[in-house]
């Protein structure tokens, strides 16, 4: 068997429906044992013997865990049987090296591993570009590694549970399966979201029986999902391809690019999320809470907002695991102290935030892949971000002196519509074919502007007609309207199960026969791969 | 307070029983409405290999079955006007071998062609669990197959006859496409003594359809369409290997002299052929088809009519080209 996607019918009909079918008739100790073995299955139906890597991290993280542990129990022995305050520094010094190397053991294997598969060719290529533009005859050759789906996930999963064990959030796992399971959910390996050992390990490995109420949540989520990916994003795959393929055959103008751009954000955001849906309604019936990685992306007023909405738990890693150790480092505090006294108290702590900001962007866009293209998807968000940061106090002293009122909704309209658009413009970078690409791109965009072709019905020669973009607006609208009880604080959900029965079970039906009916699958179509799996 | 637990449990069994039977009962109902017997249409843009089960029975000398590859190369109204045989390209994007294996199969139900050619890039296309679950599935509730046909849900356009298909492809399966994008490797075809292996199952699917032309006395000829991205000599020689085990012939139209130009002649850097590639692939084709398999010509025979006159609605098509 081999699953390509969690929205298929080789995991939703198939392999989700045995796994709680074998969870539910064994006995509760042996649960975990079946969500294990469940997971390695599906590992191995995703990327076959490359299994062995996530066994690798596995097993270091585990050790290394255990390692940092003993070194933490002799540091306390240590101390509490040291006389003087001199002796307790050196301990507490010499321990902490340890520890410290024990830590870039943990994350030079797991990143290591990464990096040689994911990076490697990208770096030998550029190497050889190198040679080529200083007319050298050196050369090396490209290694073409084979990536298990879904390490650059795991492998942050990895590196946080070693450093949380470090820094004494958690305690280190003595149970291997526990710590395998935490890394090797079935459904997070593919798309995440990357969880943390304190959010996931203990509820995966309780063994807690189903619910019913968990399973019918947990379905309806997985409906909702399937509804974004195969009426919505599958359907808007074909005129983004178009676009972003055949632009210059086509003649294009700004306007149509600009289109392009706005439907692959669109796209991209209901694969994303409506895979992060049927992830989450798959931990929900195992009654595991699985981290939200969405919160109404769209709605966001800042770049910065914006990241704190959408793939949540990537953006709360860098900061965790990069922007804060990097501002809180010795250097930055020193900067900072030096920049106080010259700049003041507002501008004082930004020399160290830029750094940081730097350092997380180019992370940011190097996870999302090994390419020029990423790199720059990556200053364009930290220019953004740090130019947002920059001009604040300007931006205040104009607005109150104009007597805009940020509170009031057509400020608040505007922020969205320029953030949404300053995003959309990010992914037209993201999906393009190489920086020289995304760069000829943003000039039809901004030179050869019109919407001419938007209302001269060119837009219904490249692949949609009239119906399916009527089915557009309608699932877009459907979407929205959710994202809006759930802006309000409502669960959506929780609103239909109040409903009686003639209410709810017609809305949970015509669910499924809309994405049956409406979904852009079968002949005429081209079945996309899940965007996120490929990082 | 066991006995309430119990009952509650059975009002949970039972209710969700009944939403199962519910859903199943409205697949059921969709199935019903969604077959392509049902309307006569001309708007079924993306159904259009569905085509060829609305042809007339027993008319077609010729079937080319296949992905995008083979709408885009063959054009039966121009093979028509040159040679008069009749034939369809019976294609859809990204086909899988499986459903070319149920195209070939609802298809010879109702023709009785003299050559079938399976074009070859489908029979390298990947496949994974979905695809015979999904055709599995289209038996039972053919609204998985035939779902897209809403657009057509015409209560007008419904057929009363629900045995007959009634659509129809004026270009016969093929699709105009004149943009020009030069291929950016046109030297691809690079002599090599490596075989590409056939992925997973679909060898078992190529088995399959030549056992449904050999129960139908059909002959089975394999078909390699141009293509810069998609082909290479690798997969030729695999081709080759799998025509002899299968004792069918194969052509490869990518290793022929057709005059492709691929700084012209293509629509997407050398992945199909545009019209102007379609036209050379077709002439050259043509030629091949009407000799080897003695095809008949048809054009001075008033029952295929229907045909000459599809002329005038073709140039009508095409006439856009003549531009470029």
């Amino acid at each position: 068997m081999k699953i390509t996607s969690y929205i298929s019918v080789a995991y939703l009909a198939i392999f989700l429906p045995a796994s709680i079918l074998l969870y539910t008739i064994v006995p509760k100790k042996a649960r975990p044992f079946v969500l294990l073995t469940a997971s390695f299955v599906f590992f191995w139906f995703i990327s076959e013997f490359l299994i062995v890597y996530l066994l690798i991290s596995i097993l270091s993280i585990y050790l290394l865990a255990l390692c940092l542990d003993k070194l933490k129990k002799q540091r306390s022995a240590a101390l509490a049987a040291a006389a003087s305050k001199e002796e307790k520094k050196a301990i507490k010094s010499k321990n902490g090296s340890k520890q410290l190397a024990v830590v870039i053991v943990g994350v030079l294997i797991n990143i290591g591993i990464l990096a040689v598969l994911k990076y490697s060719p990208f770096l030998f290529t550029n190497i050889n570009l190198f040679f080529r533009l200083t007319h050298s005859k050196l050369a090396v050759e490209v290694p073409n590694f084979l990536a298990p789906i879904g390490i650059s996930f795991y492998s942050l999963q990895a590196v946080s549970y070693i450093h949380d064990v470090y820094k004494e959030k958690i305690q280190a796992d003595k149970n291997i399966a526990r710590v395998a399971l935490f890394m090797s959910f079935f459904p997070i390996l593919m798309e995440g979201p990357i969880c943390r050992y304190s959010d996931t390990a203990e509820a995966l490995y309780s063994g807690e029986r189903l619910h019913y109420r968990n399973l019918t949540f947990g379905a309806q989520r997985l409906a909702f999902g399937a509804f974004k990916k195969i009426v919505i994003a599958d359907r808007l795959n074909i005129i983004v391809t178009t676009i972003f393929k055949d632009y210059e055959a086509y003649d294009f103008d700004g306007g149509l690019i600009l289109l392009g751009a706005i439907l692959y954000t669109i796209e991209l955001y209901m694969e994303f999320s409506g895979t992060i849906d049927v992830v989450i309604g798959s931990g929900e019936m195992f009654g595991v809470t699985i981290p939200e990685n969405f919160r109404q992306p769209f709605f966001s007023k800042s770049i910065t907002e914006f990241w704190q909405r959408w793939h949540i738990t990537l953006g709360t890693w860098f900061r965790d695991y990069i922007f804060y150790p990097v501002t809180m480092s010795k250097p930055m505090k020193k900067l900072t102290k030096n920049a106080r006294k010259k700049l003041g108290r507002d501008y004082g702590p930004m020399p160290a935030s830029i750094i940081a900001f730097f350092c997380v962007w180019l992370c940011n866009g190097l996870w999302h892949g090994a390419g020029w293209e990423y790199i720059f998807f990556g200053m364009y968000h930290f220019v953004l971000i740090s130019l947002g940061s920059l001009i604040l106090p300007l931006s205040n002293t104009v607005l109150g002196k104009l007597k805009i009122d940020r509170n009031k909704w057509p400020y608040k309209v505007f922020c969205i519509v320029r953030t949404a658009l300053l995003v959309c413009i990010g992914e037209m970078i993201f999906n393009s074919r190489g920086i020289k690409d995304s760069l000829r791109m943003l000039r039809i965009m901004f030179t050869q502007f019109s919407f001419k072709s938007l209302f001269d019905g060119s837009i219904l020669s490249i692949g949609l007609d009239a119906y399916d973009i009527i089915i557009l607006f309608v699932a877009i609208a459907i979407v929205f309207v959710v994202g809006i009880i759930k802006e309000k604080g409502k669960s959506p959900r929780q609103l239909i199960a109040a409903k009686p029965i003639f209410v709810r079970w017609p809305i949970y039906i015509g669910l499924v026969v809309f994405v049956v009916v409406f979904g852009a699958y079968g002949a005429g179509y081209l079945p996309i791969d899940p965007i996120y799996a490929s990082f | 307070m066991k006995e309430k637990i119990s009952r509650s449990t059975i009002k949970k069994i039972i209710a969700s029983v009944l939403f199962v039977v519910f859903g199943i009962g409205l697949l059921g109902i969709a199935s019903f409405c969604f077959t392509p017997e049902r309307f006569h249409t001309d708007s079924v843009k993306d159904v259009k290999p569905y085509g060829v089960l609305a042809e007339p029975e027993n008319t077609l000398d010729a079937v080319i079955f296949g992905d995008s590859e083979a709408f885009s190369a063959f054009s039966p109204v121009q093979m028509w006007q040159e040679h008069g045989f009749t034939s369809y390209v019976c294609s859809s994007a990204s086909q899988y071998i499986s459903l070319t294996e149920s195209f070939v199969r609802q298809t010879l139900e109702h023709q009785k062609p003299k050559v079938i050619f399976l074009e070859t890039n489908a029979i390298y296309r990947k496949m994974n669990t979905d695809n015979p679950t999904l055709a599995e599935a289209e038996k039972i509730f053919p609204v998985f197959q035939y779902h897209n046909l809403w657009k057509n849900l015409d209560p007008a356009g419904i057929n009363e006859n629900e045995d007959d298909y009634c659509w129809q492809d004026d270009l016969k399966g093929f699709k105009y496409i004149d943009i020009i994008n030069p291929s950016r490797n046109p030297d691809y075809m690079k002599k090599t003594k490596a075989v590409k292996k056939v992925p997973g199952s679909n060898l078992t699917h190529v088995t399959n359809i030549y056992n449904l032309c050999k129960e139908s006395g059909v002959e089975l000829v394999l078909v390699s369409a141009p293509s810069t991205i998609n082909w290479n000599y690798a997969k030729h020689n695999m081709m080759v290997k799998l025509s002899k085990q299968l004792g069918v012939k194969y052509i490869d139209l990518n290793v022929e002299k057709l005059g492709l130009n691929w700084n012209h002649d293509t629509c997407d850097r050398g992945d199909h052929v545009n019209y102007f590639g379609a036209t050379k692939v077709s002439k050259f084709f043509g030629d091949y088809a009407a000799k080897t398999f003695s095809l008949p010509d048809r054009r001075k025979d008033s029952a295929y009519s229907d045909w000459n006159a599809l002329k005038e609605k073709y140039d009508d098509v095409t006439a856009r080209s003549k531009t470029k």
